[in-house]
């Protein structure tokens, strides 16, 4: 039902009283058939038809709800062009952090292994020859012990610079919490977004559609009970299938 | 099949194919190669010279499950033995990937011994059968 359905009532006659002034060539009756006609319209007359107040009100309630809108419009704006761009980047340099960090230790692992190999061939080669009752001389054992003591020293330089690797943690710790109070923030304006877009209607929550590429690791507080927990209950699951 | 068998190890993560591959080698295999989605993965398969696929999941362009049904889809790859290590551990995506063919399922994280036992699981089997 339109507004005019609702005015109809008001509207009406005083239609007609303006026709049948018009007829009669009545200036002053036209003048004030129109003038309450108008008044009708503006809806100050007395009177005014509730249906009427009740379109100006839901009016106003629409144009400030656009009024928000815009605003959340540009909050989202906002964190379209400048925010989520910036997020995107953090978590990427994340990503070459903890990648970076990664592979050094792994650099540093790569290298100390051989070194813990020399010290323990060289120190049992010449346990050896003195278990076969060989007097290894004083050089040799000055050559070898000398190669130990290098190869130690190495070991723990590589050692303490595989800690250092792990400072990745705190930097990258710094960065992935900026990203989370962004999020928050997303979640606030998508939240306010839903209430003024669902205002009056019933919405259910649409879970997220399943996506065959997977989730990645479990995180707690978020995944549940359909995660199996251990390698043995993925190896009973296998077992089921003959496997 | 013995320690020269060619494996390809495909994740999307530089890092965890290396631990693979020094993993690998500390048990004798000496040749491992790398891809870092199904995507390209399927072409060195489709190369002829590998004989054992560890594939991870979740990762862009082709994830392992399409990559793994590729896998078994293809007539010259379908009896390649496939071992998922994955992050991926929802109850239904590991009946999901044993349905489509996959000989052993690992998550993360995992140790060493693990990735021995269930490598050598699948050697076993297929010498067996």
């Amino acid at each position: 039902m339109t507004a005019l359905d609702h005015q109809s009532a008001f509207i009406e006659p005083r239609l007609e009283q303006l026709a049948t002034a018009f007829g009669a060539r009545d200036e002053a009756a036209f003048d004030a058939a129109l003038a309450s006609l108008l008044a009708c319209r503006t809806g100050i007359a007395a009177g005014a038809p509730p249906a009427l107040l009740g379109d100006l009100r839901r009016v106003a309630s629409d144009l400030q709800a656009a009024l928000e809108r815009f605003s959340l419009d540009m909050r989202l704006a906002d964190f379209a062009r400048r925010d989520m761009p910036d997020a995107r980047a953090s978590l990427a340099e994340v990503l070459r952090l903890t990648e970076a960090a990664a592979h050094r230790t792994l650099d540093l692992i790569e290298r100390s292994g051989p070194l813990a190999t020399a010290v323990s061939e060289s120190s049992r080669a010449m346990l050896q020859r003195i278990r076969n009752a060989e007097s290894p001389s004083g050089t040799e054992m000055g050559v070898l012990l000398g190669r130990m003591s290098n190869d130690m020293d190495h070991l723990r330089a590589n050692l303490t610079e595989m800690q250092l690797a792990q400072t990745y943690q705190d930097l990258s710790g710094q960065i992935i919490r900026n990203v989370m109070d962004l999020v928050s923030e997303v979640e606030q304006a998508l939240g306010e977004l839903r209430r003024l877009g669902t205002q009056g209607h019933d919405v259910s929550s649409t879970a997220r559609p399943a996506d065959a590429r997977g989730s990645g690791p479990a995180v707690p507080g978020i995944d549940g009970p359909e995660r199996v927990n251990a390698q043995r209950d993925v190896d009973e699951l296998f077992a089921r299938f003959g496997m | 099949m013995s320690a020269d068998m060619n494996i390809l190890v495909v994740d999307d993560f530089s890092t965890m194919r290396r631990i693979i591959k020094n993993l690998l080698h500390d048990l004798g295999y000496q040749n491992v190669s790398e891809a870092d989605d199904g995507n390209t993965a399927l072409p060195l398969l489709r190369g002829g010279k590998i004989d054992f696929l560890i594939t991870d999941w979740n990762m862009p362009g082709m994830h392992g499950l399409e990559l793994l049904r590729q896998v078994r889809a293809d007539p010259k790859l379908a009896r390649m033995p496939v071992l998922m290590l994955t992050a991926e551990a929802k109850r239904e995506q590991i009946i999901e990937a044993a349905q489509a063919g996959v000989d052993g399922y690992v998550i993360k994280p995992f140790t060493a011994v693990t990735l021995k036992e269930k490598i050598d699981k699948i050697l076993a089997a297929r010498a067996a059968g």
